[in-house]
């Protein structure tokens, strides 16, 4: 699993659900979290977080946001050298096969489906990292 | 019990001679191991064959228990004898025992001494192979789940088990595609669910839970003839490289728990109509005459068009219609949506036999005596001691005594005023469910509506009530679908964002007054009587008649107008203000409408209190 110096940023527009997230993660022990309320707010976060060495490794975004949409985030991130790297879980509450598969085309590292407990979250973050660090699935 | 006679007690060394014995007991020594020690470890080569003495071990696999052994054993020759091949299973202490060790190059040595160690081996390894196919096989019959594996085209391989022959119906599965197993009839969920499923292959970046999750977990499909709800349950085959090279699906047939759970909401949706019927009994016993009524109409229409008598049965058709959308409103308020459902199905066979159609009437029959056995179900469940109070008249104790000593006294007339005080209901009583109800209809729709009811009420008969309570309905439902506006467009007139349905209910010793008002959009009177103009079926001299004597609104109430423009579930089909006029008129009262169009709709009924329907309702 990310070891707990892992550092998150969480974007979605909802107050709310960024309070949700912020506490999933902190219940698993991770400390260092960003938090934007907007796509156009986290491209901000992470240009300056690579001007220094606090840099963001691990990304959880909604996907319905106004103004940028988590969809062009995700591209806009894979599109990015410094930033193409960094493992990204998309939060949607459309779940339909249809749309996770597009957000898979466009290289999501994961997703979430809206409501979602502690535990599938805790599972998803699991998956990701085991992907990542080449281990078989079971 | 030395090397050699250990050595005797295994099956496969039952031929060897006790020179051969010797042989191989010299290379043997003997080790002690605590519980818990293991002695060779899978995926990893044995540095030593092993000899289960005495004691217990125990055999795992990816931390699975396969086995335990208390008898006499060889373990790890194999992979002593054969160059890189790693044991296959992990073997431990499972209690203090002891064992010999034969170190790898001693059992090498021993096996190019002695051929015959090779043909035991041999004859030991096919032994296990076996008994492990025919385990396989036991596993397979008992297990409630069926296995089947999946190629990367989808495709069935010839790796299944008999119960998934059972749960998806086919026979033989080999060959067959899942995915067009699991979504019968809709091309696009099996062209979404092999994208996902030939991403398993191809490494996509999320972990393959991700995807599996995207496929199926739970399905209905009919196999040989009966309907099966399975669950499941997918998992990857790795190639020896890490890739994956075909998929398992797990099978699990959880029909009989998904039926549980369906009878468990039938039951709870039956409590909360029971609920709403303690609220309001007569209203119920009202709905029940209907639904005996229409369900009679509706067979009797059915029996007549299958005599071919289509041209005598148009005014049976009508009334039908009229009730049908009656008990459609009506029963709503009881939570009674499987009702709602088929009284819309058979109005919508209806107006298709109209319109020259040959509707499966029948079959829509068929739907709606289903639909009001519900119904009736909910009766049976009424305690019949209560039963009869609901239904029956109630006396109270004080009105039981001035009962008997009139009796006694001889005097009839206040006997008879005393039964029938206590037969009449509060008028107020018929709007009871109307704020409930109200609530429902604006949220199916997206709208939001108060209900006030305002005046002193009064008693009325039973009869009158019951009369009315059916076809009320219709004023609030036409309120709701085409007065209230949207939050929206009230919000740009100005108006308050939540509709107000205003309830007028009085009482004078002749007649019931009651008042239904509105602050929707109203109606446009003159648009309504030149789209009423326009409407073939209606009388265009009574249509000029009604415009000629300054009461334009008449054409709201005839038989057939409808000036909505889509047929809803709720109202739309012109059979709604008609329904209650026909049965006020019936009552030999009257309706008068007033709108102002922007502002709202009153419908203005008075009927006499004395009211008796001349024909049953």
């Amino acid at each position: 699993m990310f070891p707990p110096t892992t550092r998150f940023l969480l974007v979605d527009d909802m107050e709310p659900l960024r309070r949700i997230v912020r506490s999933m993660l902190k219940e698993l022990g991770y400390f260092h979290i960003e938090d934007a309320a907007s796509a156009h707010e986290a491209i901000q976060i992470l240009e300056r977080a690579a001007l220094t060495d606090r840099h963001i490794d691990v990304i959880c975004s909604d996907w319905q946001m106004p103004g940028m949409s988590g969809m062009e985030f995700l591209e806009f991130v894979r599109a990015t050298e410094s930033l193409k790297n960094i493992p990204f879980v998309m939060i949607t509450a459309e779940g339909t096969r249809d749309n996770i598969l597009a957000a898979i085309r466009a290289g999501v590292s994961s997703y979430l489906i809206k409501p979602f407990s502690f535990a599938q979250f805790h599972d998803k973050l699991k998956g990701v990292w085991i992907k990542l660090n080449g281990k078989p699935a079971d | 019990m030395s090397a050699v006679d250990t050595l005797k007690n295994l099956a496969i060394m039952l031929d060897w001679t006790l020179e051969e014995r010797l042989m191989l007991a010299a290379k043997m020594v003997e080790v002690e191991v605590a519980e818990g020690d293991v002695l060779l470890t899978e995926n990893q080569p044995a540095e030593a064959a092993y000899i289960l003495k005495q004691g217990r071990l125990k055999i795992t696999n990816r931390g699975e228990i396969v086995g335990q052994v208390d008898t006499v054993a060889c373990f790890g020759e194999i992979s002593c004898l054969l160059p890189d091949t790693p044991v296959s299973a992990t073997v431990l202490a499972a209690a203090p025992s002891v064992v010999y060790r034969i170190s790898r190059h001693d059992m090498v040595d021993a096996a190019q001494r002695m051929p015959k160690l090779w043909r035991s081996l041999f004859m030991q390894i096919s032994e296990r192979l076996k008994r492990v196919n025919k385990r396989l096989v036991e596993v397979l019959a008992h297990s409630p789940q069926g296995f089947l594996k999946l190629d990367r085209d989808a495709l069935i391989t010839n790796e299944y088990s008999t119960k998934c022959v059972q749960y998806l119906g086919r026979e033989p599965l080999a060959g067959q595609s899942l995915p067009e197993i699991l979504n019968a009839g809709r091309p696009s969920d099996v062209a979404s669910w092999q994208s996902v499923f030939s991403m398993v292959f191809d490494d996509v970046g999320v972990p393959l839970s991700d995807l599996f999750d995207l496929l199926t977990p739970e399905a209905r499909i009919e196999a040989f003839g009966e309907l099966r709800d399975l669950r499941l349950a997918f998992h990857p085959i790795y190639e020896v490289d890490g890739s994956v090279s075909a998929v398992d699906v797990g099978i699990e047939d959880i029909t009989r728990q998904r039926e549980l759970e369906r009878g468990e909401e039938v039951r709870r949706g039956r409590q909360a109509t029971l609920g709403k019927v303690y609220q309001n009994p007569d209203s119920f016993f009202s709905l029940m005459r209907l639904i005996d009524d229409v369900e009679s109409r509706a067979a009797a229409l059915c029996e007549g068009l299958a005599g071919g008598a289509l041209a005598s049965l148009r005014s049976d058709s009508d009334e039908l219609m009229r009730q049908l959308h009656s008990l459609k409103g009506f029963s709503g308020v009881f939570g009674l949506s499987a009702v709602q459902r088929a009284c819309h199905e058979f109005e919508t066979g209806l107006h298709e036999l109209a319109a020259g159609n040959a509707p499966v009437l029948p079959a829509l029959l068929d739907g709606l005596r289903a639909a009001c056995g519900e119904a009736r179900v909910v009766r049976e469940m009424i305690d019949p001691s209560l039963m009869q109070r609901l239904e029956g008249v109630v006396l109270l104790p004080q009105a039981l005594d001035d009962l008997k000593s009139a009796l006694v006294a001889g005097d009839v007339v206040r006997a008879a005023a005393i039964v029938e005080a206590a037969e009449s209901i509060d008028a107020r009583q018929l709007f009871t469910c109307w704020p409930v109800q109200a609530d429902r209809i604006a949220l199916q729709i997206g709208k939001s509506a108060d209900v006030e009811v305002r005046g002193g009420g009064g008693p009325i008969s039973k009869t009158l009530f019951m009369a009315l309570d059916r076809v009320l309905v219709h004023a609030l439902n036409n309120a709701i679908d085409h007065g209230i506006e949207d939050p929206e467009t009230r919000i740009c007139a100005e108006k308050p964002e939540q509709g107000q349905i205003s309830v007028l209910v009085e009482t004078s010793p002749d007649s019931l007054r009651l008042e239904i008002s509105d602050d929707g959009r109203g109606v446009d009177l003159e648009a309504a009587v030149s789209k009423a103009r326009q409407q073939p079926e209606l009388d265009l001299a009574l249509i000029d008649r009604y415009v000629a004597d300054g009461e334009p609104w008449r054409v709201l109430l005839m038989r057939g107008f409808s000036a909505a423009q889509a047929v809803s579930e709720i109202s739309g089909r012109g059979v709604g203000l008609d329904a209650l006029n026909s049965m006020v008129s019936r009552l030999g009262g009257l309706v008068e409408i007033d709108t102002t169009p922007g502002a709202g709709l009153t419908v203005r009924l008075e009927v006499p209190r004395s009211a008796r329907l001349p024909d049953a309702v």
